[in-house]
């Protein structure tokens, strides 16, 4: 499909050709004074002159009709403008919402599970707060409230109190040679019910270990009556160890306090 | 508002052209009234120049020119098209209000 001429384009071509064949005209004329006249040609010039001013009226009435046209787009264009921001905002304002709804759905999704596995593995509340006390008992989640700079108290087990567990009697064991396994269970008892007693006197102490659970190495213990015959092979090494990371934390505890 | 651009007297340019060729056509004898005519003539000349640059101005100015007649039309045509159709989603999305199944369905069936 050719493009067709605006009507501009028109206009400007009418206006051109009545100068062009007026000139002609003209010309025309002035060589009819000075030599032979020719009025066939000078007839069929103002004929064209005729036609091409003719044809420029037709045009600009079109031009007129079309300004009429131009104003009914304008509007068209204004409308259409209008509703792309209309539909700018809402496409906005939906994907906001997709966003906010998948969240909430995620989040959704993600509590159902919990609740699933929870309903799967039920624990008892009271469990959960011993567990809890047990953890929090021994101030290393958070430090005491009357703790301040300087305080010697520490979150883990100092060198001291390494030396007074189980580890640090297993080298009293090989000095003192046979020693029966409930007499050091009795030891840590009678060590720490004393240092338990008088928290304050002996400085940089908590209460490890509490009753309950002194009970519980009794289990363990069994088993390690087995292997006891081993441990006096090898007293010296963990004695070693035990000097050794009693070196660390010293080191560690000095630097604490500083 | 072609016609509030456009003055009576703007493509009134066949008068001049008439005026040009009866001054040119004049026979004198006297000399002075020959370089009247003449001089006569000629400022009849650039006045017919200056109305063709008026007239190609007036012509630039004209709104609505930039297409032909018949590509108008269409730009109007289409651009209705594109107003109803601009109209109609947005009309869609605001009615949509509940999120249940049932309306969902309804709206893809509608769609389709």
């Amino acid at each position: 499909m050719t493009s067709q001429k605006s009507t501009r384009e028109v206009l400007l071509t009418c206006i051109d050709d009545i100068e062009i064949i007026a000139k002609e005209l003209l010309d025309n004329l002035i060589a009819q004074k000075q030599q032979k006249p020719m009025s066939t040609e000078h007839s069929q010039l103002v004929e064209l002159v005729l036609q091409k001013d003719t044809d420029l009226k037709a045009t600009l009435k079109l031009a007129e009709e079309q300004g009429v046209l131009q104003q009914k787009v304008v509007a068209l264009e204004t409308e259409v403008e209008r509703h792309d921001v209309e539909i700018r905002n809402l496409q906005k304002q939906l994907k906001e919402a997709e966003q906010l709804l998948a969240t909430a759905i995620f989040q959704a999704k993600q509590k159902l599970q919990s609740i699933t596995r929870a309903n799967n593995r039920p624990v008892n509340s009271e469990e959960l707060i011993k567990f809890a006390h047990r953890i929090s008992a021994s101030n290393a989640v958070c430090a005491p409230l009357n703790w301040q700079q300087g305080d010697l108290r520490r979150p883990y087990p100092t060198d001291i109190e390494m030396r007074l567990g189980f580890l640090g009697r297993l080298g009293e064991m090989n000095v003192n040679g046979h020693m029966s396994f409930p007499e050091l269970l009795h030891r840590p008892n009678h060590s720490l019910q004393q240092g338990s007693s008088v928290p304050n006197s002996q400085a940089g102490t908590y209460s490890w270990l509490s009753q309950n659970d002194l009970q519980m190495p009794c289990l363990s213990v069994s088993h390690l009556g087995v292997s006891g015959g081993m441990d006096h092979k090898n007293p010296k090494k963990e004695n070693e160890d035990v000097d050794v990371m009693s070196t660390d934390s010293s080191s560690s505890s000095s630097s604490d306090s500083q | 508002m072609a016609t509030q651009l456009v003055e009576g007297g703007d493509f009134d340019l066949l008068s001049t052209i008439y005026d040009i060729i009866k001054s040119v056509e004049k026979e004198q004898q006297d000399n002075a009234q020959k370089q009247k005519d003449s001089q006569e003539a000629g400022q009849k000349v650039l006045e017919l120049q200056r109305k063709l640059d008026h007239a190609r101005e007036v012509v630039k100015k004209l709104p609505g020119i930039e297409l032909s007649k018949d590509e108008q039309l269409l730009q109007i045509d289409l651009l209705r098209r594109q107003l109803t159709l601009k109209r109609d989603l947005l009309n869609k999305y605001r009615s949509i209000t509940s999120f249940d199944r049932e309306a969902q369905s309804e709206f893809q069936i509608h769609q389709h």
